[in-house]
């Protein structure tokens, strides 16, 4: 009896989890009509192509290169500076405890409300001439990836046994050798799944991208997202693809940075 | 007509003494970006010289978009897209560029075209207006006539009707928006207004803690029990598809774009039996509350007279009566309100002229969101029975009165 019970619960947790999912996927194949009209229905009757039809004709594609080249260049610009900070952090003493004033100031920043942040960006960044541009918006990006990065990867640099990196001292490898060849393979899953996150984190930034962005084909995924939803109705079936065609780079993504993931993890090498 | 087609040739010639100019226009998203979108295409096709960038944001998103680019004085927009409310915080902190007086016109219906100007209605202009929003009140003219009711002059009567018809049909006597903040707060102004009260007085300090506000609120709450069940978290889309399905007699508050569909048969059930008016007043004259949209030149612009051109082009008799007929957008010059093509197809526009005459703007406070956002938490909590009128009205006074001092 318990273990049906257990057994229920884990299906309805499950689907509890998947529901939205196939809502999702079900809306995006109905045709406008359908969509008024399904009532409790959820799957279509007739499988319609016309939302997707729709979305593609418009600058959607263009919008999904935007969204993972800014995605991936903040969260390679994040990688690189947490990989480093995140070591220092591990294995030097800072005097009087900075190192963790800084890694408390680094967690207030990641909790502050994005807007409290935005308005001193904005100043930053125009004047810097980098508003309405990528490179502003990775920059801007960092307030969310570096403080994640740096709080990820310090946990993976800590379990790197120290007397592995005295072996390779002892046999010569100065600082950035045992970062190249000893710390950053043996944290190697510890940076994939970080950048995993970061990449999901710089995917989905809508705030920023509407502040500090002002052209439509500099748009991002989550800006054009928001269009769909309006003061006159919400236009399901284009909201519902494009939801189902800009979550599959991430999917796609993940299953294949993934697979580094489990063989790090089963090299046995952390 | 002949003087506004000289006044718009005008300011066209004026702009094409210029060089090829670009424009970035800051404006919203939904209905109001088609809109807006028509018209850029309109004005190209005379203005094949000037690029246009159209912006559709989120109403939210475009506030704070706009006014991090003016406080920073960028230059990135030269036309930007406003709601009236806005106007009291942008003209303060001189963000706008006053227009010249070629821009004035009498067809203008004044409630709509002086809310625009600043320090007061006599000042020059700094915003033309665009869209004339203004909240109507629908009620169903068959229900009420199979229950023997007649037209609602008051607020009284409205809850009178909608008892009438909750008990006697299987149809909800009323319908409103109950989401917190701006939607509560919109549907409920008319009603506090109608009973002679306001958010703020004449000298800008909270007024809430009133007799009349009370009663207001009250009748307001007691609407609850004729509306639809989940109505707290009623916005547009429910208020609209009750309406079009005939599941509710009355709405208290309407706005133009919901609206043009009631009579369209292929996707209502009341065609012909809407009515859409005024609001009702308990006191006084009606309220109905103004919502313009307005265009405005922000002050660090670098195309001033190419983007007074456009405002002058967007808001004429010809392209107003175009975005009237195709869009759904309300007008703001009385010529298009009377005009036969577009009355022929919105039967109740000479209703929403005359509300829109004798409209009244929110209060125009440097803080109004703020304001509104508190009424709109507390309207809410009273809704859902968790304080009564009095404590809600006397808490969201302490919080306004503090938000007014700053």
């Amino acid at each position: 009896m318990r273990r049906y019970l257990h057994g229920l619960t884990v299906w309805m947790m499950v689907g509890l989890f998947v529901l939205p999912v196939v809502w999702m996927v079900a809306t995006a194949f109905k045709s406008p009509g359908e969509i008024l009209n399904a009532g409790a229905r959820l799957w279509p009757e007739q499988l319609s192509l016309s939302a997707f039809e729709r979305l593609l004709a418009g600058e959607f594609p263009l919008l999904i290169g935007n969204t993972l080249m800014i995605a991936l260049m903040a969260t390679g610009l994040s990688l690189l500076v947490s990989f480093f900070s995140a070591y220092a952090l591990v294995r030097y003493r800072f005097p009087a405890k900075l190192d963790r004033a800084f890694l408390l100031a680094v967690l207030v920043i990641k909790m502050m409300p994005p807007i409290v942040v935005a308005t001193p960006l904005y100043s930053l960044i125009n004047q810097l001439g980098l508003l309405n541009t990528k490179l502003g918006l990775v920059l801007c990006y960092q307030v969310y990836t570096l403080p994640f990065c740096i709080w990820m990867l310090l946990g993976f640099i800590r379990d790197i046994p120290l007397e592995i990196e005295e072996a390779a001292a002892m046999d010569g490898a100065h600082l950035f050798k045992r970062l190249g060849f000893v710390v950053f393979p043996l944290c190697a899953p510890g940076l994939v799944a970080t950048a995993i996150f970061s990449i999901i984190l710089g995917w989905n930034e809508f705030l920023f991208s509407l502040l500090f962005i002002h052209t439509p084909d500099k748009f991002t995924i989550p800006l054009y997202l928001a269009n769909f939803m309006t003061e006159d109705g919400t236009a399901w079936g284009e909201l519902m693809a494009a939801g189902l065609v800009s979550s599959l780079p991430m999917l796609a993504l993940a299953g294949y940075m993934q697979r580094f993931l489990l063989r790090g993890f089963s090299l046995g090498l952390k | 007509m002949f003087q506004r087609t000289l006044l718009v040739s005008a300011l066209f010639a004026s702009s094409l003494s210029l060089n090829a100019a670009e424009l970035v226009i800051a404006g919203r998203d939904s209905s109001y970006g088609d809109a807006l979108q028509f018209v850029v295409d309109e004005y190209q096709k005379q203005q094949p010289d000037t690029n246009i960038t159209l912006v559709k944001r989120p109403s939210n998103g475009l506030y704070e978009s706009v006014v991090l680019s003016m406080r920073e004085q960028t230059g990135n927009y030269d036309v930007i897209l406003m709601d009236d409310t806005w106007a009291p915080e942008f003209l303060s902190n001189n963000w706008l560029s006053p227009l010249s007086k070629q821009v004035e016109d009498e067809d203008f219906i004044s409630a709509s075209f002086d809310i625009g100007r600043y320090p007061d209605a006599g000042s020059a202009a700094y915003a033309m207006p665009m869209v004339g929003n203004v909240a109507m009140f629908a009620w169903n003219r068959a229900l009420f006539e199979q229950n023997q009711l007649s037209e609602p002059k008051s607020w009284s009567d409205v809850l009178k009707s909608a008892e009438v018809i909750s008990q006697s049909a299987d149809t909800n006597g009323l319908v409103f928006r109950g989401v917190k903040g701006n939607p509560i707060v919109t549907g409920f102004l008319p009603i506090l207004w109608g009973f002679g009260a306001d958010v703020v007085d004449s000298e800008g300090q909270a007024s809430l803690d009133t007799p009349e506000a009370k009663q207001a609120l009250e009748a307001f709450l007691a609407m609850k029990q004729y509306a639809p069940r989940g109505v707290d978290v009623y916005n547009a889309d429910e208020v609209r598809d009750s309406l079009q399905k005939g599941s509710a007699a009355m709405a208290i508050e309407v706005w133009p774009a919901w609206v043009p569909n009631l009579d369209n048969p292929e996707v209502s059930a009341v065609v012909g039996d809407m009515e859409i008016m005024a609001p009702p007043a308990e006191v006084g004259q009606p309220s109905p509350m103004l919502g313009i949209w307005q265009l405005a030149v922000p002050a660090d612009s670098n195309n001033k007279a190419e983007a007074e051109a456009f405002l002058a082009f967007a808001t004429s008799a010809e392209i107003q009566k175009a975005l009237a007929l195709d869009f759904g957008m309300p007008p703001t010059r009385s010529s298009v309100y009377h005009d036969e093509d577009v009355v022929t197809k919105y039967r109740w526009y000479p209703q929403q002229a005359a509300a829109l005459s004798t409209g009244k703007a929110r209060p125009r406070i440097h803080n109004w969101a703020e304001v509104e956002s508190i009424l709109g938490d507390f309207l809410q909590l009273a809704m859902m029975g968790q304080m009564s009128a009095e404590q809600a009205l006397k808490q969201a006074q302490r919080r306004i009165e503090r938000v007014i001092k700053v």
